[in-house]
């Protein structure tokens, strides 16, 4: 276990070793996340009172905070390295330690949220709770949202090392990134939350893996869905990330077979 | 079964061929032109534990192959391999544990952290005792003359404090088997001697198997005692170091002689005598080829000392750059 929890740790170290570009990030978040509230003021401007989708306006701004939040935990461009590790031959380093690849991979993925998280959402996070005197969360709605987050983490390492397996066969799986971006921002909730959906929609977005990455814990940490609901969502996050998981498990093992180390 | 076992080992890799220039991109995207390319072929040889191995080759000819096969990095195409009873590419992990590698070009540190910070992660990678690690650090500070940069993070150590850094890191966790790539590529003199000597330390030290690739024959000759030779894909020579090429290369003798008339008419009849294949200088000064198998040096040396008054006399010793450029070149 520590063989895989010093890799977290490096990982973490090494980028907080760069702090200036943790200030930049979070002024970059702040400016994002402003740029989205004032859009939202403006769909709301004719009604300030009446919610829409069942979001009020207040609502709305502590769902946008929330997603900034999880943001770091959902993109941790594990494919990309992935990709960039089998398209230098790189991937020959990580071969030679006694660890699996994939869990290597994910674990400095992981190291990556967490600076991310500690550096940029959690001030994000933290300055707005202050700043626009939100409502803070009980201790159990708090310990739901990171018991969901944890899940959606999980379910994003595994779908994205699914998605660098397509690097072994393509070596360049750029057409594929910006895809699942597209996605993943419509489907996920990260742009919009999923009940502005129609219903069609939602009941199909239910079935899919998307909406445990960032929709099911911003809805939980609002408190939106509780009891049975919330015990819903955490189950499906549950078996998204056991499917997944086995799913990568299968798909990895077969890959090592065609996996070519380039370069001399 | 201990050391290294390699039996009608063959890896062929899948290449695109590709046009130069836009239409042969186009085309290959349209309609990719597959071919087969033979890194290595039916190589076997073996060796033993304890070992100080060259794995000598021209470039492209399938050494970094080999030794990825070997590291459990690659599956060979067919043929069978075994280091320390285990096959390294079904048993990756655990033979991971077991082995050193340094690969010249590619550095296992991590680039933003410490030297030291490095070496304590790699102490957990591979879940290297406390007391054994300091031990082992200590003794690396000592022969590296690591002190001076063990603070620095990795990216702003130069090439020669970063390969220090990089052997070091290979031998950390007492492996059994330890592969060199390389691993004083584009280092100064004085740097060159210093690895040679920690990896020479070491190896006194632990009784570790080494096999080492590198195109510097001092390197070779500073580490090694036994060679492999592999040319075009296929084993060329095995057995030890000093008899590579030794009994098939012509070595050379010079000698200065006074000048007289019977020295005149005995230079005249040196091309007669067998095993002489070439005899090149001017007045007084000669150097003299000779193949080994035909003549033998004591004769040689006994023959120009009763037909001449040597004033000067050296014998060559072949230097291993000499045979391997011939032996690469050879047919």
């Amino acid at each position: 276990m520590t063989r895989y929890t010093a890799l977290i740790l490096a990982s973490l170290r090494a980028r907080l070793a760069y702090r200036s570009a943790f200030g930049l990030a979070l002024l970059g978040a702040a400016v994002s996340l402003a740029a989205q509230w004032f859009l939202w003021r403006a769909i709301f401007a004719d009604q300030p009172e009446r919610p829409l989708a069942g979001f009020s306006l207040a609502q709305i701004g502590s769902y946008l905070l929330l997603a900034q939040a999880v943001a770091p935990f959902v993109d941790n461009r594990l494919e990309h390295d992935i990709a960039a590790d089998v398209l230098r031959g790189d991937i020959v380093v990580a071969l030679l330690r006694p660890q699996h690849y994939t869990l290597q991979r994910a674990c400095t993925a992981l190291g990556t949220a967490l600076a991310h998280a500690l550096g940029v959402a959690l001030p994000l996070l933290l300055g707005s709770l202050f700043w626009l005197s939100l409502p803070w969360p009980g201790a159990a709605q708090a310990a739901l949202f990171v018991l969901s987050l944890g899940l959606a983490t999980g379910v994003a390492l595994a779908l994205n090392t699914l998605l660098g397996a397509a690097a072994l066969l393509t070596t360049n799986i750029w057409g594929l990134q910006t895809l699942k971006t597209a996605l993943l921002g419509i489907f996920s909730g990260q742009l919009i939350p999923l009940s502005f959906f129609s219903p069609g929609w939602q009941q199909l977005l239910d079935w899919l893996p998307f909406k445990a990455l960032v929709h099911t814990p911003c809805v939980i940490g609002l408190g939106l869905a509780q009891g049975a609901a919330a015990a819903r969502l955490l189950g499906q996050q549950l078996l998204w990330l056991g499917l997944l998981a086995l799913l990568c498990a299968w798909v990895w093992r077969r890959a090592g077979a065609r996996l070519e180390v380039a370069g001399g | 079964m201990t050391g290294i076992v390699v039996e009608g080992l063959s890896k062929q890799y899948r290449r695109v061929r590709r046009a130069p220039g836009w239409r042969g991109q186009l085309a290959a995207l349209l309609r990719p032109q597959v071919e087969w390319v033979r890194a290595i072929e039916d190589l076997n040889f073996q060796v033993p534990p304890g070992s100080r191995m060259a794995y000598l080759g021209p470039n492209g000819a399938g050494k970094s192959t080999t030794l990825k096969i070997l590291s459990g990095v690659m599956r060979p195409s067919s043929g069978r391999v075994m280091v320390n009873g285990r096959v390294p590419y079904e048993q990756r992990i655990a033979h991971a544990q077991h082995i050193g590698v340094v690969f010249g070009q590619r550095s296992q540190l991590w680039w933003d952290l410490p030297v030291a910070d490095s070496f304590a992660i790699l102490r957990q990678i591979y879940q290297v005792p406390r007391p054994v690690f300091e031990k082992n650090l200590q003794r690396f500070r000592s022969l590296l003359a690591m002190d001076e940069i063990e603070r620095v993070p990795v990216r702003q150590l130069s090439l020669g404090q970063r390969m220090r850094a990089e052997i070091a890191a290979a031998f950390v966790h007492d492996p059994q088997v330890v592969f060199l790539d390389e691993p004083t590529m584009g280092l100064d003199a004085r740097l060159k001697q210093a690895i040679r000597g920690f990896i020479r330390a070491v190896h006194a030290e632990r009784g570790c198997s080494l096999l080492l690739t590198s195109h510097d024959m001092d390197d070779v000759q500073a580490v090694c005692d036994q060679a492999i030779l592999i040319d075009r894909a296929r084993l060329a020579y095995q057995g030890p170091l000093a008899g590579l090429g030794q009994q098939t290369l012509p070595r050379s003798v010079s000698f200065s002689y006074r000048a007289t008339q019977a020295a005149a008419l005995a230079v005249a009849a040196l091309p007669q005598l067998p095993g002489v294949c070439a005899v090149e200088g001017e007045a007084a000064r000669l150097r003299l080829h000779y193949q080994p198998q035909a003549l033998g040096l004591a004769a040689l040396t006994a023959h120009l000392f009763r037909h001449f008054e040597i004033t000067d006399f050296s014998v060559q010793e072949p230097d291993l750059d000499a045979v391997l450029r011939a032996l690469y070149a050879s047919p």
